[in-house]
């Protein structure tokens, strides 16, 4: 079991926990979670992340200020309070400033990181290096976008990257076709020497380049290669000695029908062994981790999840499926108020106390029911007086 | 008139009003909550009371009577398993009220009122299934496992 706890870290007062299989970080803007997340990364890849600056022309001279406005990005040093900021990793006390001294021997990156700013890995449609951001960009945005430059350049040899038959079940590229690319397709070609990204639709040739996408598709394409880069074509189920994935706010510019299809390809993630981390502002993601929950309390076989997804029943979504429901699901939220993190794992639709279970995600629609309900319940009053 | 006077008033629960809580059985009783217990004006047991007398109709369970801003309300509680396929039952139980305040029940009638469902135990179902808006259509509310009255 993987554990971490913070005190006093940025907007954190303190905060406990317990990683499961799929771990969902709720909560609203500003309370810690994307710090939580660069710190797991941090921490499960110290080695990787110091070697990687250091490729890079980066030189912290052993200073924690100045590693995390590298890390973290500018002005990040004063998330951490000298004397009052602790960080316990699987219970035992992690020692930071020490951290961004000593020189760490290199190691695998274990943990893949999708930032939720990953719209600006692609420019004018084709990923930027990591040298292209300022030494101030968070290392979670130039690393993501980095790979994605490897990815396009050296790993497609061919024109097309979506559809593409060794990328993805073909389920998944029936359902993205559908509910994302519109029948276009993801194309390398080349515009006055440059290569770049295009949207091509049919036999004709003709080609939407970058600025004219939908704001959905310019959010989803990063999100794409990122999950190409997770699930090799190869017979191999994961990508290198990766073993953990963050993905930050999934759902952003997407329709509901592609928030359940990428729900769905996290199962896969899930199925070939990584540990997945998301945080989420969207009802509908927990929602679906709500009905894993639930569905797997009732043991449910595979086909009553697919249902949730409108999906057909082939083989290999079954297995997904089935592996889901074996899953370890935990959730937490990430309180404004009491600066603290609470584990709602339970996912009840109301606790004790009156307050939302769903971390505030399922609140607006528990308020519109109240409210029409009152109304309802006491419309001719007077005539019944 | 007050919730007590209404319900010694009504045929059937007249002998059932019970002070604060007690009308709730033992096991509903830890369901519901009042911020200021001074508050509460008394509860009835429909169920329980109506039981003889319409023994296959879809009775509610309680109501209780509360002095909440400022105005002396009802809450209308039923406690139910929480699942989607409750629903339906939940609706029928609420139409079965409202048909009896109608008919039977016209000083309860009259006052301000929420009809509130609470899980008896553990809760399968979301705020944001259209099912619920349905329920709230009909006037009523689900509330998860508890009811706090403010």
């Amino acid at each position: 079991m993987t554990m971490l706890k913070i005190g006093s870290l940025g907007q954190i007062k303190q905060a406990e926990l317990t990683f499961g299989d799929l771990t969902v970080l709720v909560g609203p803007q500003a309370t810690g979670k994307s710090i939580t997340l660069q710190l797991l990364k941090l921490l499960v890849d110290t080695g990787y992340v110091q070697e990687e600056l250091r490729r890079y022309g980066m030189d912290w001279a052993g200073k924690l200020p100045e590693f995390f406005d590298l890390y973290f990005g500018e002005g990040m040093r004063s998330i951490w309070h000298e004397g009052q900021s602790s960080v316990t990793w699987n219970g035992k006390p992690a020692d930071m400033v020490a951290l961004a001294k000593r020189k760490r021997k290199t190691e695998s990156e274990k943990l893949f990181f999708i930032p939720a700013q990953r719209v600006l890995a692609l420019r004018d449609g084709w990923p930027r290096p990591f040298t292209d951001y300022a030494p101030g960009d968070p290392f979670a945005v130039r690393e993501f976008s980095e790979k994605l430059r490897i990815l396009v350049e050296r790993e497609f040899t061919v024109e097309n990257l979506f559809p593409q038959e060794k990328r993805l079940k073909k389920a998944f590229r029936d359902l993205l076709r559908r509910d994302v690319f519109a029948n276009f397709q993801l194309r390398i070609n080349k515009f006055r020497s440059q290569k770049r990204l295009v949207l091509g639709a049919g036999a004709n040739g003709d080609t939407l380049p970058y600025m004219v996408w939908s704001a959905g598709q310019r959010e989803f394409v990063p999100l794409l290669l990122g999950l190409y880069w997770l699930m090799p074509s190869t017979k191999v189920s994961r990508r290198g000695d990766i073993e953990w994935i963050v993905i930050e706010e999934l759902e952003m510019g997407l329709h509901p029908n592609a928030i359940s299809v990428v729900m769905l390809m996290i199962f896969e993630l899930l199925q070939r062994g990584y540990k997945v981390c998301l945080s989420t502002h969207s009802p509908q993601v927990l929602e679906c981790v709500w009905a894993l929950k639930q569905l797997k309390e009732h043991n449910a076989r595979p086909e009553a999840l697919l249902e949730v997804f409108k999906v057909d029943r082939d083989q290999g979504l079954q297995e997904i499926a089935r592996s889901a429901l074996g899953k370890d699901i935990r959730v937490f939220f990430f309180d404004r108020e009491s600066q603290t993190t609470q584990d709602i794992s339970e996912l009840e639709t109301q606790t004790q106390s009156g307050v939302d279970g769903w971390g505030g995600l399922s609140e607006f629609s528990g308020r519109v029911n109240e409210a029409v309900a009152r109304v309802v319940a006491n419309e001719n009053a007077s005539s019944r007086r | 008139m007050s919730f007590q006077e209404a319900v010694e008033a009504t045929p059937g629960v007249a002998g059932a009003y019970r002070p604060g809580l007690r009308a709730l059985r033992a096991m509903d009783r830890d369901k519901v909550s009042a911020d200021n217990p001074r508050n509460l004006a008394g509860s009835v047991d429909l169920d329980g009371a109506l039981q003889a007398g319409m023994p296959d109709d879809p009775r509610w369970d309680y109501g209780v009577g509360a002095n909440s801003a400022g105005e002396e309300k009802v809450f209308w509680v039923e406690v139910h398993p929480a699942t989607e396929g409750e629903i339906e039952a939940v609706l029928a139980k609420l139409m079965w009220l409202k048909q009896w305040l109608q008919d039977s029940a016209v000083a309860l009638d009259g006052f301000p009122r929420e009809f509130v469902w609470i899980s008896s135990g553990r809760t399968a179902i979301t705020q944001r299934s259209p099912k619920l808006k349905r329920l709230a259509l009909a006037g009523g509310v689900f509330k998860g496992g508890h009811l706090r009255i403010p």
